[in-house]
């Protein structure tokens, strides 16, 4: 839901780190979002596309990779693909696991030319 | 033209734990209890902030942001109660982040302040995502809402370390499953410390605004030593 605060961040840290090297245009970038970020991909697509207007980013291609879900689970050890936020291990039913992953919002990379 | 490739591996939500960080650090230099209300609209955050102010009138310090996307309605609730307030407009952002809090709390008298409230953006989602530097997220949540909330919303029951159970003068009137209610919490953030209060008749606003009261003198213990040696 707050995918334009997000690709503006984005677009600041990419803006920031080009012009340091002296890239001209981004041509690619590439995000990861966790699949319990509530990010969904297509508003950040848009988001990112009026976040970049008259930057160096602006028609990049923006490639968004998803992670999902991990949690650990801390009475048996199994590392399951939780369902919901109780975190229920499938196989001792103990609630509350440790999340792995899912979480993550990142720019991973991106490529540009001088 | 070379092509160059650039990994940058950086968080989305690094600027805003900066800016975070250093709300944090300022607000526990000066002793102040920092409290971030956070819940749907029409869950009763204002409501239940002035009755908290009547109630702590007196008492102690304090001074409020307030969160909206538009109008400074709240901030006209608020300064009624003769407390500092500052008014933030979003602009249509869904959400408060930690630098629009570093740019409001100058506006505030916080060398005076015991106890600061921030009042979210409406919104069960997104201000769950973003820390602005406070000690305590408070999640309001009004019985009229549902008692499936949390496991719908989750993060923010997760986030939290009290929750206001609002409204309970209404139970009678709805469906609201208690017992299903305090399962899904236990299991979601056992953790989490619950008082049903009602804002429209007082009920259950001694036992939160005392548990209040521990928190800001535990805040001012901790800070005591080392004002002390100042």
């Amino acid at each position: 839901m707050h995918e334009l605060s997000l690709a503006q961040e984005a677009v600041r840290l990419i803006v920031e780190d080009a012009t340091r090297r002296g890239i001209k245009q981004v041509t690619l970038v590439k995000i990861l979002v966790g699949e319990w970020t509530a990010v969904l991909p297509e508003a950040f697509q848009l988001a990112f596309e009026c976040a970049s207007r008259g930057t160096l980013a602006e028609g990049a291609r923006l490639e968004i990779e998803e992670a999902p879900a991990r949690a650990l689970c801390s009475t048996c050890g199994l590392e399951f693909h939780p369902e919901e936020w109780i975190l229920l291990c499938p196989s001792c039913s103990t609630p509350g696991a440790r999340l792995l992953s899912g979480r993550e919002m990142q720019v991973v990379s991106y490529e540009g030319s001088c | 033209m070379p092509d160059i490739k650039v990994i940058l591996a950086q968080d989305l939500r690094q600027a805003n734990r900066e800016y975070a960080t250093e709300n944090r650090e300022k607000f526990s230099c000066l002793g102040i209890t920092v409290v971030n209300l956070i819940s749907s609209p029409g869950a009763g955050k204002t409501s239940l902030l002035e009755a908290t102010l009547a109630h702590l009138s007196g008492s102690m310090a304090i001074g409020v942001i307030e969160g909206d996307i538009a109008t400074t309605r709240d901030a006209a609730r608020i300064a009624r109660y003769n407390v500092p307030v500052v008014q933030i407009n979003t602009q249509g952002a869904c959400h408060l982040d930690a630098r629009l809090i570093s740019q409001a709390m100058v506006e505030l008298p916080l060398e005076k302040l015991d106890l600061l409230f921030i009042e979210n953006v409406g919104n069960l989602v997104c201000p769950a995502e973003f820390d602005l530097g406070e000690d305590i997220k408070v999640c309001i949540l009004s019985v009229a809402e549902g008692s499936d909330k949390p496991l719908k919303y989750p993060l923010v029951f997760r986030e939290a370390q009290v929750l206001l159970l609002n409204k309970i003068d209404l139970l009678p009137y709805t469906d609201f499953d208690m017992e299903a209610f305090r399962q899904d919490i236990s299991n979601l953030n056992p953790e989490l410390t619950i008082f049903p209060v009602s804002a429209r008749t007082g009920e259950g606003l001694g036992e939160w605004c005392t548990w209040l009261k521990q928190q800001v003198s535990s805040k001012k213990r901790s800070v005591a030593p080392f004002a002390a040696t100042v």
